[in-house]
């Protein structure tokens, strides 16, 4: 095979040829460049995703937080109760809800809707959010204890108030940054 | 009476007792009532006052329905393209009520008118209520198809009915609300053994969506039969707005002739 000079002039070219493209294999990574587009494509991509969200829940929504903002409460609730029909378990749905109950002075009530919605979407407590709800949820939340702390130490074996103050502590604890 | 035989065989087998389930029309209720014709009761929150006040009834627990869970509120509507924007619009148009007996189907759009300065007696042209059946659903539609002006809808039953796809919420305006007074309740007459009331109290309040039991070989859902979310522990002092609400309507049990 290697019987004369050439022969052994190509196989010494051949593996330094090899030798480089195995050594350009190992150390060449991707570079800052194409990794900075990469994180820009996916911050795009959340942002898009963001935005169509929004605008998902303005187009569907839209009619309830009218109702809300006009003060029509209970045509509120009953607009929700037909978009459930649609839109089961959403948490949107639920995150209103639990805003226009706690308006009607019902924080148990409101409480376990609120715990609904976050344990469906987290992005309610997150700050970054564009549906970040954070100060209601914290302000409801923050009724609600010392409120259903009284109601069991007249009436300990009360189960709905147990559960409503269950969620009231989950709210504060995913609040405070605490996991699921 | 289909719908409560689940729940009556859940507490017999729960609670160890033979129990019966006896329909009673609201307005013979409290004579019935008064006659020892029954242990145990299920009425509304007016019916429970009233058993109360007159016969010191036990509170056991109420039942949970609807976004208000163990409340619900009375609520008087029109439709949305209706020329009636305020309560004082209603003066010589027709009007719609519910049972005479009916916390949020009756007593409280009374109230409503009453605190607006309205005579529910005089200042209407026209006022009935329904015969039959489904008498909340019948004022509802009364209304949706142009036969009254308004009805005194119970705000339950418009959540039901929107729900169940029967109403869309855009076809009424709300002219007025009540506050929101605790609904269907159970109770227990005075002389009931205390640890019979307890068991039946904790039986009910043990209840699930899950809970099934059997009805003629078939396991049926106790809660999802009798339209019930679950049963929840209210205190006596609770339907003080009923009491409240009863007075200023001249309601039993405080009716003065």
């Amino acid at each position: 095979m290697l019987r004369d000079r050439f022969d052994r002039l190509c196989i010494l070219g051949l593996v330094l040829v090899a030798g480089a493209l195995v050594a350009l294999l190992v150390t060449a990574g991707p570079s800052a460049g194409r990794q900075n587009d990469g994180g820009v494509e996916r911050r795009v991509e959340q942002e898009m995703l963001a935005q169509a969200r929004v605008a998902f829940l303005e187009r569907h929504y839209g009619t309830v937080v009218s109702m809300r903002d006009r003060g029509e409460l209970q045509s509120a609730l009953l607009k929700l109760e037909e978009l459930e029909r649609q839109l089961p378990g959403e948490p949107h749905g639920a995150l209103l809800r639990g805003e226009i109950l706690h308006r009607m002075g019902l924080v148990d009530r409101s409480i376990s809707s609120l715990a609904l919605a976050v344990r469906g979407n987290g992005d309610y407590i997150d700050p970054a959010s564009p549906l970040n709800q954070r100060d209601l949820i914290a302000s409801v939340a923050g009724q609600a204890v010392p409120l259903l702390r009284d109601r069991l130490r007249g009436q300990p074996d009360d189960r709905q108030a147990v559960a409503v103050l269950k969620d009231a502590y989950y709210l504060q604890s995913r609040l405070a940054g605490g996991c699921e | 009476m289909q719908r409560f035989g689940p729940l009556t065989r859940y507490l017999s087998e729960k609670v160890g007792v033979n129990f019966e389930a006896v329909p009673v029309d609201t307005q013979d209720f409290e004579g019935r009532f008064k006659a020892g014709e029954f242990t145990f009761t299920h009425t509304n929150s007016i019916l429970y006052v009233m058993l109360k006040h007159d016969y010191d009834l036990q509170l056991i627990a109420a039942e949970k329905r609807g976004q208000f869970g163990p409340r619900t509120a009375g609520a008087i509507v029109v439709r949305r393209d209706s020329p009636i924007k305020s309560l004082q619009d209603l003066k010589g148009k027709r009007m719609i009520f519910g049972p005479q007996m009916a916390p949020t189907g009756y007593m409280a759009q009374y109230d409503l008118m009453l605190k607006a300065g309205l005579d529910p007696e005089r200042d209407l042209a026209f006022s009935t209520i329904p015969q039959g059946s489904f008498k909340h659903e019948k004022l509802i539609y009364g209304v949706y198809l142009g036969a009254f002006d308004a009805a005194a809808a119970p705000v339950l039953d418009l959540e039901t009915m929107t729900r169940e796809g029967k109403i869309a919420a855009d076809d009424f305006r709300i002219l007025a609300q009540s506050e929101i007074i605790p609904y269907c309740t159970f109770g227990a007459a005075k002389t009931t053994d205390a640890a019979l009331v307890e068991k039946f109290r904790k039986a009910l309040l043990e209840l699930t969506p899950e809970t099934t039991v059997e009805i003629d070989g078939e396991r049926r859902k106790v809660l999802g039969a009798a339209w019930v979310d679950g049963f929840e522990a209210l205190r006596d002092q609770d339907y003080d707005p009923v009491r409240a609400m009863a007075k200023r309507t001249n309601m039993p049990p405080y009716q003065v002739y």
